[in-house]
């Protein structure tokens, strides 16, 4: 029963999942250039959209010199615009105090992040770090209150766990601290730098059996785990297992020497550097914030901001340019995918973005690099699957290929838009009666979807 | 009915007598004294804006007496102008003699001592055995060899001893006899191979800081040996001590292995420190990963600052304690005999220290309660933190632990004076200046005017200190062992030349008592050979033990 297709699916596949899986943008409100158009958005790119022209992107100018209290000033002044814009909102305040916090102003900054508590108790995102603040005052009392806090609301937040496992050990609760990670792992709870604090505790406690056994715990969870090393070494000897404990700080010293040739690194790096990269990165929340509540126009601000004060950036780039995609602004898009360029990027957000960008723009095949590159970082990311399966299908010519990338997206979530893709796919291999099946059951599942009502009506079609 | 009522009286007077107790212990107090002291002197960091790495580390001080009068005398370290930097009048350090009473008197001129360059750190130890302290002073910049005349003056035998060290940047210092032949060798720190066109300037969001020492290359430190003849070689190869690098800065000497031989602890800034183990003829091993304080105990490299030792929970082993930086915590190290712990948490001998940067520190019985307590000089390196961080501070009180019972309580807040004394401290130093068998506390804060306070705690503990005295060679007993028992309790003690923040001081041992008022015995394991005990002795006095001779008191009734 096999034929090929008269349907242009992978158009229309393409049109779909990308409308679903947005990155972070929403359609314009206050655009100049209004919501982004039918075309633009229905259309994947042929070739005519391929060859858009670039378009220079408007950076803004910045002041010569670039002064580290200059950009500071602009993080804070950004995030106080946003908080006077929001001001209960969550993401504001929480952008506003860590703001706060990078300029040192700890105190403001726990107490807006108090304040976020008041608006939702349960605004998680608010614990750890002023827990951090509360450590680093010496106030331990009010840390550990806090952690606890934190995993009533979830006890499974690992950092908060080895928060306190910390705060318990470093005032001598020894028992404490093991009771706590114990408690933790019994509800699958597993931190290493917990366990590693537990480890700690059996140590003091002088029970180096134990302490060895979660020492080697916290190892295997992270591999390179220096001071669990430095800390088993030490166990080991106590027990007299002179050759292991050797082996050990053997592993320990040559791991310090990494740290410390990391550290050297960071030290190169001039510090206004490093206050360039801290300010983009307050520019690109904010870019993210300010979009998310429909203001285009901010979120694009910051964003460029963020883009030209750190012009290797990659995130502020990609953020542009699925917005400007968003307004139909393809001579842009094609610029800032240009500026990020084909090199390896090793974030899985962001080869996310840049190849989701890429497919919308019909640069299938580079798309297709960056979703594979995707599933190396993550085997387990069915969505990643999913969109590569969409760039073969795009790209035609790949149909096994898709067929095959579609199947593992079904398989490992059985979604109604994998499911979808995976019908398409079937169809554009000549398989006719999997792709009809698929979308019977596709209409059981979401009878009101009118994307799967659409494909039914496709297959039948061309099925007879 | 009586009876309940006597048990229940009984256990609730079990339930509330140790916080009672505590609560009723007369607080550890020291009182200011800097201006009724005379004491007049002004630190200056010797820098103009630029923000050289050496401005923030400078200085020790040193507590000895220079003229054998029986009392200790204040020796500053200062810095020096830097390139590009001028004052009207230029820093140079300044002794100050002991006039009793609590006076003090600045002899520098007349003493011959006002050293102009930029100083670091300093010792005092008798090289030559005339029964005399000289004075080492470790500069950025060549060194300086004081010789003392016993006149009241010094000369300059830098020069003779050939012990300048080229133009390094110093640190702390210490005399020790790594041979055992009787003639003290010197060991000098060196913290970065840097100069002054190495400097780089920098600043975060507008604000200058210093840098790090990272940023540098680690240097070796020196070992000169003592020929006898008042010259020095350099051993720093053939001794082992030059097997290694790093970024030296406070260091002490002791017997850590406790093999009769003096050791050799050297706290690194943000690198791993060093032990080296003496083998008895004078050369060293580094062991100190393998002994657990390279590192704290977490195996993080401190940013290593002062570093003294003493025997703080009463097991004849000397403990070490280390101060180090901002959100790390100082460091209690216990002695286990062939290695050390990390016994800061359940010891407390951290407390409320973890946001500030902590330098000089000393172990001694300010309560004269028979255990040593602990005194730490705290403030940050950079003079305007707080524009960058408000969880620490440059200028910060400092602290005073406690021990009771080998758990360390921060009794600062009800310290007397000691609350309201808000500077940078760098060199701490801790000695009975007043002979009142109390000791009192010397703080050279960066870049401002020094503090002298006194110790004015009033429990009526009683308390004995102890001068060792040898005929014919290192007349004053470096690294020889004190044992002390009075009734119940025996406490263990060693003299060190070189010790806390690039500092010195306690060359006469001291030991609090409580209210025992005589010590049964002391024996003392004389470095070099021969174990020599005493026995019987009044307590509230400060006697000299002469080697094979006995005691006397150092003041006659």
């Amino acid at each position: 029963m096999r034929s090929s297709s008269p349907v242009p699916w992978s158009g229309r596949v393409v049109l779909l999942l990308c409308l679903l899986l947005t990155f972070g943008c929403r359609p314009s409100e206050d655009s100049s250039r209004g919501a982004p158009t039918e075309a633009s958005s229905r259309s994947p790119g042929g070739p005519a959209q391929a060859e858009v022209a670039p378009e220079k992107v408007s950076y803004p100018a910045l002041p010569q010199p670039l002064r580290g209290d200059w950009m500071k000033s602009q993080a804070e002044e950004e995030a106080e615009r946003l908080a006077e814009a929001f001001p209960d909102d969550l993401d504001a305040l929480d952008l506003k105090a860590t703001v706060h916090q990078l300029s040192g102003r700890n105190d403001e900054a726990f107490e807006i992040w108090r304040k976020c508590l008041e608006l939702r108790p349960d605004f998680l995102r608010a614990y750890v770090p002023m827990i951090r603040i509360a450590r680093r005052k010496g106030d331990y009392a009010e840390a550990e209150r806090l952690c606890r806090a934190c995993l009533r609301l979830d006890p499974l937040q690992g950092e908060a766990r080895g928060l306190l496992a910390a705060v318990l050990f470093e005032r001598g609760e020894y028992d404490t601290a093991i009771e706590t990670v114990l408690a933790g792992q019994a509800l699958g709870a597993i931190n290493a730098e917990a366990i590693f604090f537990q480890g700690q505790a059996y140590q003091k406690k002088q029970e180096h059996e134990k302490a060895v056994a979660a020492f080697r715990d916290a190892i295997r969870l992270e591999p390179n785990y220096t001071r669990a090393y430095y800390a088993l070494s030490v166990s080991l000897a106590r027990l007299g297992r002179k050759d292991e404990a050797a082996e050990a700080r053997n592993r320990f010293r040559d791991l310090q020497r990494g740290d410390m040739a990391a550290n050297a690194a960071i030290l190169e790096v001039e510090s206004e550097e490093f206050v360039r990269k801290t300010v983009a990165a307050v520019f690109l929340r904010a870019g993210v914030v300010w979009v998310d509540r429909g203001r285009n126009q901010d979120a694009e601000r910051c964003w460029l901001f963020a883009a030209v004060l750190v012009p290797k950036d990659s995130a502020s780039r990609l953020r542009l340019a699925t917005l400007y995609l968003s307004q139909g602004r393809l001579g842009l898009v094609q610029t800032l995918l240009n500026e990020v360029g084909a090199g390896e990027l090793r974030d899985a957000n962001l080869l996310r973005a840049r190849g989701l960008l890429l497919l919308r723009t019909a640069r299938c095949a580079e798309a297709a690099r960056d979703f594979q590159a995707w599933i190396e970082l993550a085997p387990r990311a069915a969505e990643a699957y999913a969109l590569l399966a969409q760039a073969y299908l795009t790209m035609g010519g790949k149909k096994a290929e898709a067929l095959k990338a579609a199947e593992a997206a079904a398989r490992m979530a059985p979604t109604s838009d994998n499911l979808l893709v995976l019908a398409i796919a079937h169809a554009e291999a000549g398989d006719q009666e999997a792709a009809l099946q698929i979308s019977q059951r596709l209409l059981r599942q979401t009878p009101q979807s009118p994307e799967v009502h659409r494909l039914y009506e496709m297959l039948r079609s061309g099925h007879h | 009915m009586r009876n309940w009522l006597t048990l229940v009286l009984f256990l609730v007077a079990i339930v509330i007598t140790p916080s009672q107790s505590l609560a009723e212990d007369p607080p550890i107090t020291f009182r200011d004294m800097t201006q009724a002291s005379g004491v007049r002197f002004v630190h200056t960091r010797g820098g103009c804006g630029k923000y050289y790495l050496v401005e923030t580390v400078t200085a020790g001080l040193c507590l000895f007496d220079y003229d054998g009068d029986g009392d200790e005398d204040i020796y500053f370290l200062n810095a020096a102008p830097l390139p590009g930097c001028s004052f009207p009048v230029p820093p140079r350090n300044c002794l100050y003699r002991n006039e009793g009473g609590f006076h003090f008197t600045d002899v520098t001129e007349e003493a011959g001592v006002g050293d102009e360059g930029f100083g670091l750190g300093v010792a005092a130890g008798d090289y030559d055995n005339d029964g005399l302290l000289d004075l080492y002073v470790n500069n950025y910049g060549p060194n300086v060899f004081y010789r003392n005349k016993g006149d009241g003056t010094f000369e300059d035998v830098t020069k003779r001893t050939g012990t300048a060290n080229g133009s390094r940047v110093g640190a702390g210092v210490l005399f020790l006899d790594i041979d055992a032949d009787g003639l003290l060798d010197l060991y000098v720190g060196n913290y970065i191979i840097f100069r002054d066109e190495l400097h780089v300037f920098h600043q975060l969001t507008g604000v200058p800081v210093y840098g790090s020492p990272e940023e540098y290359e680690p240097d070796q430190d020196t070992l000169y040996r003592n020929r006898g003849d008042g010259t020095f070689e350099n051993v720093t190869d053939s001794s082992g001590i030059g097997a290694v690098r790093g970024t030296a800065m406070g260091m002490v000497a002791g017997d850590f292995d406790n093999d009769g031989d003096t050791d050799i602890f050297v706290g690194n800034d943000v690198r791993e420190n060093f032990l080296f183990i003496n083998d008895g003829k004078g050369f060293f091993t580094e062991e100190a990963v393998e002994r657990g304080v390279a590192y704290n105990g977490y195996g993080d490299p401190n940013a290593s600052m002062a570093v003294d030792c003493a025997d703080f929970n009463h097991d004849g082993l000397l403990d070490l304690y280390m101060t180090d930086y901002q959100s790390e915590w100082p460091v209690l190290y216990q002695n286990l005999g062939d290695m050390f712990e990390d016994v800061t948490f359940h010891t407390g001998a951290g407390a409320n220290l973890y946001p500030y940067v902590t330098w000089g520190c000393g172990f001694a019985d300010f309560d004269n309660d028979g255990d040593k307590d602990i005194f730490v000089g705290v403030g940050h390196i950079n003079d305007r933190i707080e524009e960058l961080d408000d969880t620490t501070a440059y200028r910060v009180a400092n602290a005073v632990l406690r021990n009771d019972d080998s758990k360390f309580r921060d009794v600062s807040a009800t310290a007397g004076d000691l609350p309201r004394l808000v500077e940078s401290t760098r060199g701490i130093a801790l000695d009975d200046l007043d002979g009142d068998g109390r000791i009192d506390v010397v703080a050279l804060n960066s870049n401002a005017p020094a503090h002298v306070m006194r110790n004015e705690t009033d429990n009526g503990n009683h308390w004995l200190r102890i001068e060792l005295r040898r005929p014919d060679r290192n007349r004053f007993g470096v690294g020889s062992h004190v044992q002390v028992t009075a009734g119940d309790l025996v406490q263990y003690d060693e003299v060190h030349s070189g010790r806390g923040y690039q500092s010195h001081w306690g060359t006469r041992l001291h030991f609090g008592l409580g209210k025992r008022s005589k010590v049964d015995r002391i024996e003392i394991r004389w470095h070099g050979g021969g174990t020599q005990v005493v026995e019987n002795i009044p307590a509230d006095q400060t006697v000299i033990i002469e080697k094979d001779t006995g005691w006397r008191p150092l003041r006659s009734p």
